[in-house]
């Protein structure tokens, strides 16, 4: 199937994996590159250079990740970063200097964007924004970003409270670049929607989380696979950005107390080392960053306390984690290959838009 | 010609419906859309007593010789209602086509059936449509979180909604909330739905009895300007974010209670807006859609641009490879 973006890419279908922190690993971003999508995997579950900590130590560090990647694949492939945390933030010099062929930025403000878009560029990358509101849609389009991943209410994770059917072609109307929806995608009726709607293809996460190879824990899985679309709730308690998660006790406790004590004072020490503060430092940044409005300490340190619990469902299937779920979960119910998932999302699109040429179309 | 099991089902020429607005859905409204091939819903919970339905319903007669249906809301409201005596009132008015919401039809399907009325039912979940089909409707109208008129507790969108529903039910789905062009029109039949149901793009046309100035007002709204309320009494409303709907809001947020929220929420306030143009006393209610919406056409420019759209749409990926 041809788009805008299968040829600013050069794949073969308008099929992004969304790079979800934790659920992507290499093996998953390479089956969806090597099945003719575009693999993009979340880097904030990476540390830039080095092994994170005794909690987990086999996981790779993010240079490893993107090697291992490139043995699996030959395809192109992405790296997702966050740019809102100072935490995920370090991972930038490494994608630069392994020249990742494209870069997923989300959550950023136009001082971090703009120079990572220009870098990118250098070296002759590809560079995707996520965003959620028409406005940072526009901002991203005039910072030169190649194309925009819109992210619609129904999506895991962040977004805004605006749902797809309104959100994409509003914001089709007003950027040139191309777009693709994210949140709420899980086949081909999606797909040919999503192009009717005026984007030119669409980003997967629940769906292409639930597969075979995706390494996500097989508790994770079958709470994906069970899970109706009624069955998940947004919040900005989870992890300090409005966040949607399976509902869950973990997720009525967080709602009901705010911030677990436990997980505020490790999320206040992880930030406090990873940015290499003193004390006094770590204080004077709290106090800067109260100053503006998006991004207080408490949401940084919230964020990497719900990132813990992200983790600890997705990778260990601890029922005490929080699982990040789009509302398409409700349309989940096996647990095929990437290459089913996209290749029966883009013929059933193509059977849907053929009949509607036959009905409608002339 | 466009045909799908609506249009059979209702004996009208395009799938678009537009859904019953408090006090604007009246004759002019209705037959306008009827007259343009689409299937207008006359309101009837704005009317006091049945007997101004059956007023309301000789007057579109009047206007339109096209097939039109008549909303019963099925909800515990401010006052008593014996609904009996509106379906009884729609009936014997000659009306076929009764379109149900807020709460299952099935204490009613026997006399409607009986009368050979097409019941149409609108839900937000997906278990209450398949209800709906079960007690016996011709077909079900699922509602989005985007959409204006109690959207439902539970927050899922049309994207999301639609094809499940299509799945969950034999009968034809209806697709509301979120569309207000060709692209949702296309979009929603991709999806699975038969038709659609618009509410806020009928708002913003010429036919539609409102002061001109709140018409103006709402081109200038973005997809970002609106606001539920009313979570706290279990009666989600989409509504303008506005200084009065923050206050509403503010008061649910401190524990107001249902007596004390009335008369802040009250539909009266909607009219008196909606003749003065004062917007500054009342919410008002509109969907996600308000954000796709750049004028005010007629109803049957509205109806007649959204189907010569569609066509330019699909031909579109057609000529691009796409479903060729």
């Amino acid at each position: 199937m041809k788009t805008r973006m299968t040829e600013l890419f050069g794949i073969k279908h308008p099929i992004m994996l969304a790079g979800m922190n934790w659920a992507t690993t290499p093996k998953l971003v390479a089956a969806v590159s090597n099945a003719g999508g575009l693999g993009i995997l979340g880097g904030a579950a990476y540390t830039p250079e080095t092994r994170r900590g005794a909690r987990i130590e086999q996981r790779e560090s993010l240079r490893e990740a993107i090697k291992e990647v490139r043995s699996l694949t030959d395809k192109p492939f992405g790296i997702n970063v966050m740019l809102w945390s100072p935490e995920t933030r370090t991972a930038i010099p490494v994608l630069l200097e392994e020249k990742v062929p494209v870069v997923n930025y989300s959550l950023g403000r136009p001082a971090e964007i703009a120079p990572l878009i220009q870098a990118v560029h250098e070296y002759g990358g590809k560079v995707v924004g996520t965003v959620a509101l028409l406005r940072h849609a526009l901002r991203s389009e005039q910072l030169g970003a190649d194309m925009l991943s819109v992210t619609g209410y129904e999506a895991a994770s962040h977004s805004g409270n605006v749902g797809a059917l309104v959100l994409i072609p509003q914001v089709a109307e007003q950027v040139k670049i191309p777009i693709i929806g994210v949140g709420g995608y899980a086949d081909g009726r999606g797909l040919a929607a999503a192009l009717a709607l005026g984007a030119e293809g669409i980003a997967m996460g629940t769906r292409l989380a639930v597969t075979q190879e995706s390494e996500t824990h097989e508790y994770a899985k079958q709470l994906w696979v069970k899970g109706t679309e009624e069955d998940t709730v947004i919040s900005d308690r989870f992890d300090g950005i409005n966040c949607r998660v399976i509902k869950s006790e973990v997720a009525d406790e967080i709602l009901k107390k705010r911030l677990p004590v436990v997980g505020a004072v490790t999320g206040a020490l992880r930030m406090k080392r990873l940015l290499n503060m003193s004390f006094g430092e770590l204080i004077r940044a709290a106090w800067s960053l109260r100053q503006q409005e998006e991004r207080s300490i408490q949401s940084l340190i919230r964020f990497a306390a719900g990132t813990d619990l992200l983790e600890a469902i997705v990778v260990n299937g601890n029922p005490r984690g929080l699982l990040h779920s789009g509302q398409t979960m409700g349309r989940i119910h096996d647990i095929p290959t990437v290459a089913e998932v996209i290749e029966r999302t883009v013929a059933e699109a193509e059977e849907i838009l053929k009949s509607m040429k036959a009905k409608i179309g002339s | 010609m466009f045909k799908t099991r609506i249009t059979e089902l209702f004996g009208i020429e395009y799938p678009i419906i537009a859904g019953p607005m408090a006090y604007l859905s009246q004759a002019e409204l209705v037959s306008a859309v009827s007259n343009a091939g689409g299937l207008g819903i006359l309101v009837s919970v704005t009317l006091p007593t049945a007997k101004e339905l059956r007023e309301e319903i000789k007057k579109t007669k009047s206007m339109t010789d096209k097939p039109f249906a008549v909303n019963v809301t099925l909800a515990p409201i401010i006052r008593e209602t014996n609904y009996e005596e509106y379906f009884a009132a729609a009936i014997e008015e000659g009306v076929d086509i009764i379109e149900t919401s807020a709460r299952s039809p099935e204490p009613y399907m026997k006399l409607l059936k009986d009368a050979k009325v097409k019941v149409m039912h609108r839900a937000t979940r997906t278990r209450d449509i398949r209800t709906a089909e079960r007690v016996g409707v011709d077909a079900v109208t699922i509602l989005g979180i985007e959409a204006a008129g109690l959207p439902g507790m539970e927050d899922v969108t049309s994207l999301v909604r639609i094809p499940i529903a299509a799945d969950a039910v034999k009968i034809p789905v209806i697709a509301a909330g979120g569309i207000a062009d060709a692209r949702g029109f296309v979009a929603a039949l991709a999806l699975g739905a038969e038709g659609v149901l618009m509410g806020t793009r009928f708002m913003a046309s010429k036919e539609c009895n409102m002061h001109p100035k709140i018409k103006e007002w709402l081109l200038q709204l973005g997809e970002a300007d609106t606001v539920l309320i009313q979570r706290s009494i279990k009666s989600t409303s989409r509504v303008v974010k506005t200084e009065y709907a923050q206050k509403v809001l503010e008061m649910e947020e401190k524990g107001a209670t249902l007596e004390e929220l009335l008369p802040l929420i009250s539909g009266r306030r909607g009219r008196n807006a909606y003749i003065t143009g004062d917007v500054s006393n009342s919410t008002i209610s509109v969907g996600q859609a308000v954000g796709l919406i750049h004028d005010t056409p007629s109803v049957k420019e509205i109806i007649e641009g959204i189907i010569s759209e569609a066509k330019l749409i699909v031909q579109r990926l057609h000529s691009a490879g796409i479903g060729g």
